[in-house]
C-alpha cells in the first residue's frame, strides 16, 4: 500500500528531482554523427581507395553509401568479370546516385605494396593565451607495409609542456586467413551494443532515427583516436576458426584521475587536458579477457569476458577496482524483423539493451528498450543511452522514418526514460522525454529539411536555490541546401525556447548562418557567416579540417564565422587552413594549419 | 485510502468518472488510434466505426491486480448500417464502473456517421453511487489510402453527481503507406486536459502476424502490440507504458463474422 501512495504522489507531483544530466556530445546534430573515428574512416578508404576487384564484403561495408545487395552484385560480377571503371559499375545495377558518392573512395587498380599517409596539425586559440605554451599540436603517422601497419598518434593540448603529452602507437598485421588480425600497442575494443566495449565519442541519437540507435562495430581497431582515455594498451587478436570469432586481449595502462586525501578515485579526467603533471595517469588499470562470437549469415551471438583492475580504491564503495564483467549479445537479422540486443553483469549490477526493427522501405519502426542499474561500471562503454554515464537509466526508445513520396523523409523519434534511484541529492524517480520529427525534401538542386526537438525533463538548476526543476527545450530548424554549379549555399534559421515550468521563465534565441562551399579540382572553399541573438545555448556543426568534428556553443548577441581552405599542392599533398573568429568579442580567434600527405 | 488512491491514479481532479481508457488491446498498443486496425470495440471511440465481429478483452491497469477492467463489443453490419452493442467493467472491490453502449451508424459513398449512447453506473462503496446516459457521435471519411475521422464524446454534456462529465474530441488520419504499411496520426483533447498527440505504426509481417506501435505525447507514452490472426480469430497482446507506474498490459480475442 505504501508503495503505491508513493507512486500516486509521483504522479501527482509535478516538481520532480533529478540532475543535471549530460547531454551525449553532439546529441542533436546529425550531420555530426560523423563521430572521429568515422571522419577518420572514410579520410583513410578516400586516401586509400578500396579495390573493388579484390575486396572483400567487410571492406566494402565500410562505405556507408554501398548497401547489401550492391556489394553482392560487385563480388558476384567480378567472378567472371574484371570491374575496370565506373560504367561497369552501373552496368552491374549500382544505381547512378551510389557511383557519385563512390567515386573517391574507390580504385580498380591493384593495390600498393607500400602506403605512408602522415597528417600534422597545429592550432592556435586566441582565448587560451594565458597559458603558458598556447599552440595544440597533433601528428598522426600510419604506415602500411603488406599486411603490417604501423601507427603513431601524438597530441599535446594548449598548455601543455610535453609536445607529446598524449601519444598512441600501434602495430597492426591483418589477414584473411585464421588470424584475422593482431595489434600490439593501443587498440579500442567494441562489443555488441557496446554495454562493455565501445567508441566513447559515438552517438546514439540523430535524424536517422530507424538506423543510428543500433550499434555495429568492428570489434578490434587500432586507437586512432585523440580522445586520451579509455584507450587500451598491449595486445588483442582476432582469430577467425570456421564460424568463430575469438578476440582475446590483454590491456595494462594508465589513466589520469583525480584522488582524493586518501588516494581513492574520485573521478577521471576525461578532459586529456593535462596542466597538473602530478595528476596525468597516476591511476593504472588492467585489462583481460576474451571475447567470442559465433557468426552465421543472417545472425551472431557474442559472449564476452573481461577482468578489469584498477590499482587505487574509488570514494565511491559502491564501486570496485578490482571486478569481472560478462556480457552475452546477438543480432538476428531477418529481413523484416531484425532484432539485436547484450546483456551484461557486472559488480553485481545487471546492464541490457534489446531492439527490434519492423516495416518496409516506405515506413520502418525501431524500438528499444534499455535498463542499466545503477553503480553498473560505465568506463569502457557506450550503448544506447540519454546520457553519457549510462547507469541508472531505464528507458524506451521509438524511432519511425516514413517515405511517404519520392524524396521525401520524414524521420522521427519518441524518447522516455526514467533514472530511477537516487542522482545526487534528491531521493526520487526522474523522468525526461525527447520528441524528434524532421522533413527532409529533395529537389533536382535543392533541399529542404525542417527539424522540431523536444525534450521535456527534470534538471538540476541554480536559481535562488539550486534544485531539481522541470525543464523544457524546444529548437525549430530549418536548413536550406542548393547546388549552383560548382557551389553549395545552406542557408539555417534555428528558434530555441527554454521553459522552466515551475519557475515560469522562459528563455528564447534565434540564430541563422549562411554557408558557402565551393569545390574546383583541388581546391576546396567553404565559409559561413553565423549571427544570434539568444538567452539560451546554440549548437552549431562546423566544418574544420579533416579528422575535427566541431559543435560550436554559442549564445548572447553577436556574429561568428570561419573560413576553411583545402588545397592539394601535390597529387599526395593536401594542405588545409581554418580560421574562425566572434566579430564582437575580443581574442576569440581560432587558427588551424594541416598538412596530409600520402604515399 | 484505496479508494483515493484509484481515483488519483487516472486524474488529478476528483472527478474520476467516465475514465477515457483504451477498450482493446488494440488500442493500447495504438494509444487509442482506431482507424489504423478497426475492430468491434473500435465503435466505442468513435461511433461511426463499423466492424463486423466480437471482441473481448481484459487487463490489469498497470499491472495492478485488484484494478481489473473488462471489455465485450459486438458489431454487426447490415447494408450501409452498422449495430453495436459493448460493455465496459471496471471491477475494484470497493469502487466498480460500468459503461453500456449502443451504436448506429451509417455508411453512404465513403462517408460515415454514427452515434451512441452509453447508460454509465458508478458506485464507491460508502461514498457514491450514480448513474448518467452519455450521447457520443462520429464521423469518417474513406477515400482509398485515407481514412479520416472525428469524434466527440458526451455530446450532451451529460453529469454525474452534479458534475459535468469530460468531454473528448478525437481526431484521427490513416494513411496507407503501403500495402503491409499505415501510419495514423491523431489529436485528443479532454475536458481540462491538454492536447494529446497520437502517432502509430502498424506492419503486416505476415497474414499471421501484425505489429502495431505507437506514441502519445502530453502524457508521453509509448505502445507495442502484436496480433495473431488465426482464420477468423485474432489473438492481440499489447503493453503501454506509463511514466510513473507499472506498464499496462492487455489481451483481447476477436472474432470477424
Amino acid at each position: 500500500m505504501r508503495s503505491k501512495i508513493l507512486l500516486i504522489l509521483f504522479l501527482l507531483t509535478t516538481i520532480l528531482f533529478a540532475e543535471d544530466s549530460e547531454e551525449k556530445l553532439f546529441s542533436f546534430e546529425d550531420e555530426t554523427y560523423h563521430s572521429t573515428e568515422l571522419s577518420d574512416l572514410l579520410q583513410n578508404i578516400k586516401k586509400n581507395p578500396i579495390n573493388v576487384n579484390i575486396a572483400d564484403e567487410k571492406e566494402f561495408s565500410q562505405i556507408p553509401w554501398l548497401s547489401e545487395k550492391d556489394i553482392k552484385k560487385i563480388i558476384s560480377y567480378r567472378i567472371t568479370d574484371k570491374i575496370t571503371n565506373l560504367e561497369n559499375l552501373y552496368k552491374i545495377g549500382i544505381d547512378a546516385v551510389t557511383i557519385n558518392e563512390l567515386e573517391d573512395y574507390i580504385t580498380f587498380s591493384s593495390t600498393f605494396d607500400l602506403k605512408l599517409k602522415q597528417t600534422s596539425r597545429v592550432e592556435l586559440h586566441q582565448p587560451k593565451q594565458y597559458l603558458p605554451s598556447t599552440l595544440k599540436y597533433f601528428q598522426k603517422t600510419i604506415l602500411n607495409i603488406n599486411n603490417f601497419k604501423f601507427g603513431f598518434i601524438s597530441q599535446k593540448d594548449e598548455g601543455e609542456n610535453n609536445l607529446i603529452d598524449y601519444y598512441s602507437y600501434f602495430v597492426e598485421y591483418s589477414n584473411k586467413n585464421i588470424l584475422r588480425k593482431l595489434i600490439i600497442g593501443k587498440y579500442r575494443l567494441a562489443l555488441g551494443q557496446g554495454i562493455l566495449f565501445a567508441p566513447k565519442l559515438g552517438m546514439s541519437k540523430s535524424g536517422a532515427a530507424t538506423s543510428v540507435p543500433v550499434k555495429k562495430f568492428n570489434p578490434l581497431k587500432p586507437y586512432t583516436s585523440s580522445y586520451e582515455i579509455w584507450e587500451m594498451e598491449g595486445a588483442a587478436t582476432n582469430i577467425k576458426l570456421s564460424i568463430f570469432n575469438f578476440v582475446p586481449y590483454y590491456s595494462n595502462t594508465a589513466i589520469s584521475a583525480n584522488l582524493d586525501t586518501l588516494k581513492c578515485i574520485t573521478s577521471f579526467n576525461e578532459s586529456g587536458l593535462h596542466l597538473d603533471e602530478n595528476k596525468k595517469n597516476n591511476v593504472n588499470e588492467m585489462i583481460y579477457g576474451l571475447a567470442t562470437k559465433y557468426t552465421l549469415q543472417d545472425h551472431s551471438f557474442g559472449l564476452n569476458f573481461a577482468k578489469i583492475n584498477f590499482d587505487h580504491n574509488f570514494t565511491n564503495h559502491a564501486r570496485k577496482n578490482k571486478y569481472s564483467a560478462i556480457s552475452a549479445d546477438f543480432i538476428i537479422n531477418r529481413n523484416s524483423f531484425p532484432t539485436f540486443g547484450e546483456i551484461a553483469y557486472a559488480q553485481e549490477k545487471t546492464a541490457g539493451v534489446i531492439g527490434c526493427k519492423f516495416g518496409e522501405n516506405e515506413l520502418r519502426h525501431l524500438l528499444l528498450l534499455r535498463y542499466y542499474q545503477k553503480d553498473f561500471p560505465t568506463w569502457h562503454g557506450n550503448p544506447f543511452s540519454s546520457q553519457s554515464r549510462f547507469d541508472n537509466e531505464v528507458g524506451l526508445y521509438y524511432g519511425m522514418t516514413i517515405i511517404p513520396f519520392k524524396r521525401t523523409k520524414i524521420n522521427c523519434y519518441f524518447d522516455l526514460w526514467s533514472f530511477p534511484e537516487t542522482r545526487y541529492f534528491e531521493k526520487m524517480p526522474t523522468v525526461g522525454s525527447e520528441q524528434f520529427i524532421q522533413l527532409e525534401k529533395k529537389f533536382d538542386t535543392n533541399s529542404l529539411r525542417f527539424t522540431i526537438q523536444h525534450k521535456d525533463k527534470e534538471k538540476y538548476i541554480s536559481l535562488d536555490e539550486a534544485k531539481i526543476r522541470d525543464f523544457e527545450r524546444t529548437t525549430f530548424r530549418a536548413d536550406w541546401w542548393q547546388d549552383i554549379n560548382n557551389f553549395r549555399f545552406k542557408t539555417r534559421c534555428e528558434l530555441v525556447t527554454e521553459y522552466l515550468t515551475n519557475d515560469d521563465i522562459h528563455k528564447n534565441g534565434i540564430l541563422a548562418y549562411e554557408e558557402i562551399k565551393w569545390k574546383i579540382n583541388k581546391l576546396t572553399l567553404i565559409g559561413q557567416v553565423t549571427v544570434y541573438h539568444s538567452d539560451v545555448l546554440h549548437y552549431m556543426y562546423e566544418h574544420n579540417v579533416d579528422g575535427i568534428m566541431q559543435n560550436s556553443i554559442l549564445k548572447g548577441d553577436g556574429a561568428y564565422s570561419y573560413f576553411v581552405l583545402k588545397y592539394n599542392i601535390l597529387k599526395k599533398i593536401e594542405i588545409q587552413f581554418k580560421v574562425s573568429d566572434h566579430w564582437n568579442t575580443k581574442d576569440k580567434m581560432r587558427l588551424y594549419l594541416q598538412i596530409v600527405s600520402s604515399f | 485510502m484505496k479508494l483515493f488512491i484509484i481515483i488519483l491514479i487516472f486524474c488529478t481532479t476528483l472527478s474520476a468518472i467516465d475514465l477515457n481508457l483504451p477498450s482493446s488491446a488494440i488500442q493500447n498498443a495504438t494509444s487509442g488510434l482506431v482507424l489504423i486496425l478497426p475492430s468491434p470495440s473500435a465503435a466505442k471511440s468513435n461511433p461511426a466505426c463499423s466492424f463486423t465481429g466480437i471482441e473481448t478483452s481484459a487487463t490489469y491497469l498497470f499491472s495492478m491486480e485488484d484494478l481489473p477492467l473488462y471489455n465485450f463489443h459486438v458489431q454487426y453490419k447490415y447494408h450501409d448500417f452498422g449495430f453495436h452493442i459493448g460493455n465496459s467493467f471496471l471491477a475494484h472491490p470497493l469502487y466498480k464502473e460500468s459503461s453500456s453502449i449502443i451504436s448506429l451508424n451509417h455508411t453512404y459513398q465513403g462517408f460515415s456517421i454514427g452515434s451512441s449512447i452509453r447508460y454509465l453506473y458508478n458506485i464507491v462503496e460508502e461514498y457514491h453511487e450514480d448513474s448518467a446516459i452519455i450521447t457520443d457521435v462520429g464521423l469518417l471519411w474513406q477515400n482509398g489510402k485515407i481514412s479520416t475521422g472525428l469524434s466527440i464524446h458526451n455530446v450532451t454534456h451529460s453529469r454525474f453527481l452534479e458534475e459535468q462529465l469530460p468531454i473528448v474530441y478525437l481526431w484521427e488520419s490513416c494513411f496507407s503507406i503501403t500495402q503491409k504499411s499505415k501510419l495514423s496520426i491523431g489529436l485528443e483533447k479532454e475536458t481540462d486536459f491538454d492536447f494529446a498527440f497520437k502517432i502509430a505504426g502498424r506492419y503486416d509481417i505476415h497474414k499471421v502476424l501484425t505489429v502495431l506501435s505507437s506514441y502519445q505525447y502530453e502524457p508521453d507514452r509509448i505502445g507495442v502490440g502484436a496480433i495473431f490472426n488465426l482464420k477468423d480469430f485474432s489473438l492481440c497482446y499489447s503493453v503501454r507504458t506509463h511514466q510513473y507506474l507499472s506498464l499496462n498490459h492487455y489481451i483481447s480475442l476477436n472474432y470477424a463474422f
